[in-house]
């Protein structure tokens, strides 16, 4: 256990700098002079020269690297272009925001998802097991901001029972959380469906079955928990998706996160707020995923951890 | 005269009766196999719409038609000359939703053959030859993943232009991974089996036998993963171009189509209907046929 | 002043000259007629029909977060929805007026060869954390205007024209000489030439008082958010990018003012969203320097409901579209022409759902030297066969291809997409960029782009805060976003701007516009014309013709 924490957590630490380097790589990238930007054009060529001093920029990249990384280290993200506000700050007030949205979108996915799952895993090969397998697979073809869209027009605007957009109560979230989740509902019922047949399909449940054991009382005392392992498992792709996914249904929703932030930022070519949000939405995945690698772990101590 | 009179009537007889048997073979295979008939019908009738788009829609798909527009400058709904209305500037919508399945297919495939590429070398190299390879291949294809797909779009937008070739780069550099991820498990599996130990002992150098014995042996997941791939990558860039940071205007696209419903659907709803159920269409399919081929190619993978 | 529905006029007028400005007095004050009558025979009739209450509390929607919350800083409409409202000056406007009045000056004297201005200052104004403003208040801030770090936009404002104010800049003085405080309620303040406009200068939210304690104790940057002023409203919270709360000011020097105690104002960059709030009655007020977004204004003007609650305001504006007169091939005359002949202006209106009037001139109708009826061989008419036949002409037949830069609000895109359609026909094809605020400003005076879609608003009703501003060559690449330089015109707009004012004057800017208009530097697009909503139950509403939405006039009636 303990050599398996400290390999996963040198192998996250070596993802981590990966991820530093590429978002590196692509904000100096910038086609322009990132000095100039800060000066403004009526500056004389020495100004330029001398900011392009202070900043490091005429250092060679290796080294203009490690001050990058210096300065992530000290929670500096550097201020943004529009409104000189210290780009951490900025993002990490919409954070919040999109933390709650991608929990409540997780919420509808675990809500929706499970008990379909469980439901078709009962029924394998039954008519409620086809209907939701067609409801499953229409819900991953489902694009995310037309469904938005759709119950947006629908729910919103039509029958006036929910907010079209924006934030700040329970009723805000529940078109968002749902436009958000239902593709990773669909998701949820596949693996918790696929993984518990397979546990039907063992031998110590074909055993309890001859015993006489209930339908019920097999699936729920030996098969659920084994199908929801994988389901937990899963938990860890699922943020790269939600936040992902948040980019779209805040955009939709006009939900004030960081999705929208981002795209709010791209027009005003805001670049360290937009690196930012990338670099810190990166990390936030990683971590999760050591996070649910320990869950794991705590939930099922047999797997082997290789 | 008679002789090949009767030649043709038996050579009719003879392909009636193979019809026949195909038919049942056919039929047999449709009926295991359902998912893959209705998903390739789906993408068939895009395939078709791309290809006869210019047959198919009534209007030009960029020019804004003068009687497009209602006297205060709104969209025209529905009528026998403008079958899926008009959009906000006066164009056929019917003829923007066929047109935009060019882009959609274009987008879908070429992106998901990107990735395929990379993905089943990086993943083949991996998974065979190991150790410190395999390590640092897996490191990268972890850090790959730990990006949130839409938000590395638009990094990349934002220090280039927006436009559909950001698509390419982004599932260039990222869209492989989950790829290699599934090829290096079943280039594991493969490595096993006992001919390719054999070739192996034979003394064949790595690269034959990555190339010929390894790879028609993972082709199944490979192809299965390539058509959810098309799926997903159609929905990307309609997403990307909902956001305005894909196909950029006057071209049709989906995306961009919706992005404009978004906006008019209180006076306009057809302008979420048409692209949308388009859209739904496009990837229902692929994602259909994937999931039927899964079956058929790989059914241990399956569900 | 520029001015775009998501944007900055921004640092535009860091580099606008101070020639221009000497004529703005002058304009200011004719004003009354060109913008007030502007605002349209329905301004506040529908609403006030109750009595007023005292108090109470509204909400209202900003269409994007706030750029800028330090005076020395903002610089856009949105910004100055706020600012105005922390901060006082010296000078302000009357109610629904163009006509300057006193504000934090009690009186004020300008010497007789217009070079020294000395201000007698308001006793017992108090800053929200109840210290007094004084004289010092406003050197402070004029100090902070001219240090380099801050970065101030209004540098150009007074520098070089306030003594003293380059050394300062530059680091060669610690105080800025020309500007005195003899005791706590006296300002003076001597340049170095005769300004006219100085009044208006200081009616603009840069030069309002600040506490420099204050300021100095949480930095420039933490000030930029978290203001303090004398104001009517005081700043109860802010949470950037959703919301912020204004609280009245119960010390403010004005009796009677704000009527009323909060408002909240919510970023709402939805303009459905907007819209459905005022018809539940939720916000007050959506002013008209937010966008009624087109579906939803088609729906308005239809409902009975709601129809009455719109407020008209014909703007002093024009939107035109720069073709850069430098690069290949908008360098030749005959391209220019033809591109002017290709776009159809009247469907542009249309667009807007008849929001604007067809622009064939630099000058918006109620700026004189508008001319009615322009000269035939400078009115390009919408002609998509001359236009191609000019372009063949001018060794062009197949077309060629630009990039266009643009706004990107939900309206300028379709107006773009409309000309991008048009231009396509005569066989230039064009690429769309749509960037916002100062990546759109810097985009325009970088030259690089061959089309820009922009906009002028009027600081002051006369052609040289047109003419000069935008088409001297002076100003390239500042304001002149079309690089338009000739020098027969440059002469003759510095010898009109030196001129008395009269019909001479006016004769001679019609001729400098009908000597541009040959060239066919831009096409001039559109005047746009602007709408308010505002509820029955809110009195004091008014479009104001300089100032943005009267925030400390407004009041509610019993509903």
């Amino acid at each position: 256990m303990f050599s398996y924490l400290i390999r996963r957590i040198v192998g996250a630490i070596v993802v981590l700098i990966g991820i530093s380097i590429i978002t590196f790589i692509i904000a100096y990238a910038v086609p322009g002079d990132p000095a100039r930007a800060i000066v403004g054009e009526k500056a004389s060529e020495e100004v330029v020269q001398q900011v392009r001093h202070e900043l490091g920029l005429d250092q060679p990249l290796y080294v203009q690297y490690f001050a990058y990384i210096n300065r992530l280290l000290h929670g500096d993200f550097g201020f943004s272009y529009y409104n000189n506000q210290p780009v951490l700050d900025l993002v990490l007030s919409r954070l919040k925001d999109t933390a709650l949205l991608a929990f409540s979108g997780w919420t509808v996915e675990i809500l929706i998802g499970i008990p379909l799952g469980i439901l078709s895993a009962v029924y394998n090969r039954k008519i409620a097991d086809y209907i939701i397998s067609v409801l499953s697979i229409i819900g991953i073809s489902l694009p995310v901001f037309w469904f938005g869209m759709w119950l947006i027009y629908n729910v919103a605007f039509k029958m006036g029972i929910l907010p079209i957009g924006g934030s700040g109560s329970i009723m805000h979230l529940i078109l968002p959380a749902l436009t958000l989740g239902i593709a990773g509902a669909a998701y949820y019922q596949r693996l918790v469906k696929s993984s518990m047949v397979d546990v039907y399909n063992q031998d110590y449940i074909r055993t309890a079955k001859a015993n006489g054991a209930s339908p019920l009382r097999i699936t729920f005392k030996h098969s659920l928990r084994n199908g929801i392992i994988p389901a937990v498992t899963y938990a860890g792709m699922d943020i790269a998706f939600l936040l992902g996914g948040v980019v779209v249904t805040e955009t939709v929703f006009n939900y004030p996160g960081v999705g929208q932030l981002a795209m709010q930022s791209i027009q005003r070519l805001d670049v360290p707020v937009i690196m930012a949000t990338v670099l810190l939405a990166a990390i936030i995945v990683v971590v999760v995923n050591i996070i649910v690698d320990l869950l794991y772990f705590l939930i099922d101590p047999r797997i082997s951890l290789t | 005269m008679t002789n090949p009179n009767v030649s043709t009537v038996k050579a009719s007889a003879v392909s009636i009766q193979q019809q026949v048997k195909k038919r049942n073979k056919f039929s047999r295979f449709a009926r295991s196999y359902p998912l893959i008939i209705i998903g390739g019908i789906m993408v068939f009738t895009l395939a078709i719409m791309a290809v006869f788009a210019p047959v198919i829609a009534n209007h030009n798909p960029i020019t804004q038609y003068p009687e497009g527009l209602s006297d205060i400058g709104t969209p025209i709904e529905p009528n026998d000359n403008f079958i899926l209305g008009t959009d906000s500037l006066g164009r056929d919508a019917l003829s923007r939703v066929v047109h935009g399945s060019i882009v959609s297919l274009e987008v879908g495939i070429f992106a998901s053959l990107i990735s395929l590429i990379i993905g089943v070398f990086m993943g083949i190299v991996s998974g065979y030859f190991g150790s410190w390879i395999d390590m640092i291949i897996m490191r990268i294809t972890d850090t790959m993943l730990a990006f949130p797909f839409l938000l590395f779009v638009i990094a990349l937008v934002a220090v280039l232009k927006p436009s559909i070739t950001n698509v390419y780069i982004a599932i260039g550099i990222l869209g492989w991974a989950t790829m290699a991820r599934v090829v290096r498990a079943e280039v594991l599996k493969v490595k096993q089996l006992e001919y390719v130990q054999a070739a192996k002992a034979l003394g064949s150098s790595s690269f034959p036998i990555l190339f010929i014995e390894v790879l028609p042996n993972i082709m199944g997941p490979v192809i299965v993963m390539g058509t959810l791939a098309i799926g997903q990558n159609i929905m990307l860039e309609a997403a990307l171009s909902f956001l305005g940071i894909g196909v950029q205007p006057p071209t049709a696209s989906w995306g961009n189509m919706l992005q404009e419903g978004m906006r008019i659907y209180q006076i306009a709803p057809w302008m979420i209907y048409g692209p949308g159920i388009a859209l739904i269409w496009a990837t229902l399919g692929f994602n259909l046929l994937g999931d039927g081929l899964r079956d058929w190619l790989d059914p241990k993978t399956g569900r | 002043m520029k001015q775009k529905v998501l944007s900055f006029k921004s640092v535009r007028t860091l580099l606008i000259p101070l020639f221009i400005l000497m004529l703005v007095v002058a304009g200011c004050s004719k004003d009354t007629s060109s913008n007030k009558n502007g605002s349209g025979s329905k301004n506040q009739s529908n609403q006030g029909a109750g009595e007023a209450v005292k108090g109470g509390s509204i909400k209202i929607d900003q269409r994007v977060d706030y750029a800028h919350l330090d005076p020395a800083m903002a610089y856009d409409f949105g910004s100055w929805e706020v600012v105005l409202q922390f901060y006082d000056q010296l000078l302000t406007y009357k109610p629904d007026s163009s006509e300057l009045t006193t504000e934090l000056a009690d009186s004020y004297d300008v010497s007789e060869d217009g070079l020294t201005y000395t201000f007698k200052l308001k006793q017992g104004v108090k800053f929200w954390n109840g210290k007094e403003m004084k004289a010092q208040s406003f050197i402070d801030q004029f100090e902070r205007i001219l240090t380099p770090a801050v970065g101030s936009p209004a540098r150009g404002f007074i520098d070089p024209l306030v003594v003293g104010s380059t050394d300062f800049f530059e680091g060669k003085a610690d105080k800025i000489s020309g500007l005195e405080a003899p005791d706590d309620y006296t300002l003076v303040i001597k340049l170095t030439e005769p300004r006219g406009n100085f009044l208006y200068v200081m009616g603009m939210p840069f030069f309002s008082p600040i506490d420099k304690e204050y300021v100095d104790s949480i930095g420039d940057k933490e000030f930029d958010r978290k203001p303090l002023g004398t104001g009517p409203w005081k700043m109860e919270s802010y949470d950037v990018g959703k919301q912020m709360v204004l609280k009245k000011n119960e010390n403010y020097f004005k009796e009677g003012e704000p009527k009323l105690d909060e408002i909240v104002i919510s970023i709402e960059s939805n303009e459905q969203n907007s819209v459905l709030k005022f018809k539940q009655g939720e916000t007050a007020f959506i002013g008209w320097n937010q966008e009624i977004n087109s579906a939803d204004f088609v729906q308005l003007q239809s409902d009975p409901n709601f129809k009455d609650m719109l407020m008209k305001k014909e703007l002093a504006s024009t939107y035109y579209l720069a073709l850069n007169n430098q690069v290949k091939p908008m360098d030749n005359v005959k391209v220019r022409q033809a591109i002017n002949m290709a776009i159809d202006k009247e469907k542009i209106v249309k667009l807007q759902n008849g929001r604007a009037s067809v622009a064939n001139q630099i000058l918006p109708p109620t700026m004189p030297g508008y001319q009615k009826n322009l000269p035939a061989e400078v009115d390009y008419k919408f002609d998509k066969e001359k236009a191609k036949k000019l372009l063949a002409e001018a060794g062009h037949p197949d077309g060629f291809k630009v990039e266009m830069l643009s706004t990107s609000g939900e309206t300028d895109q379709k107006i773009v997409q409309s000309i991008q359609a048009d231009l396509k026909d005569i066989g230039i094809d064009v690429e769309i960029r749509p960037l916002s605020g100062a990546s759109y400003s810097d985009g325009a005076r970088s030259l690089k782009y061959g089309l820009v879609y922009t906009a002028w608003f009027q600081d002051f009703p006369d052609p040289t805060n047109f003419l000069d501003v935008l088409l001297n060559g002076a100003e390239v690449p500042a304001n002149n976003w079309a690089a338009y330089n000739n020098s027969s015109v440059n002469e003759k707009l510095n010898k009109a701007k030196s001129m008395a004012f009269g019909q001479e004057r006016i004769d001679l800017y019609v001729e400098i516009q009908n000597e541009i208009l040959a060239e066919a530097p831009w096409v001039p697009l559109f005047n746009p014309v602007r709408y308010a909503i505002v509820q029955p139950w809110l009195k004091g509403y008014y479009q104001h013709p300089v100032l943005m939405d009267p925030l400390h006039d407004i009041s509610m009636t019993k509903k």
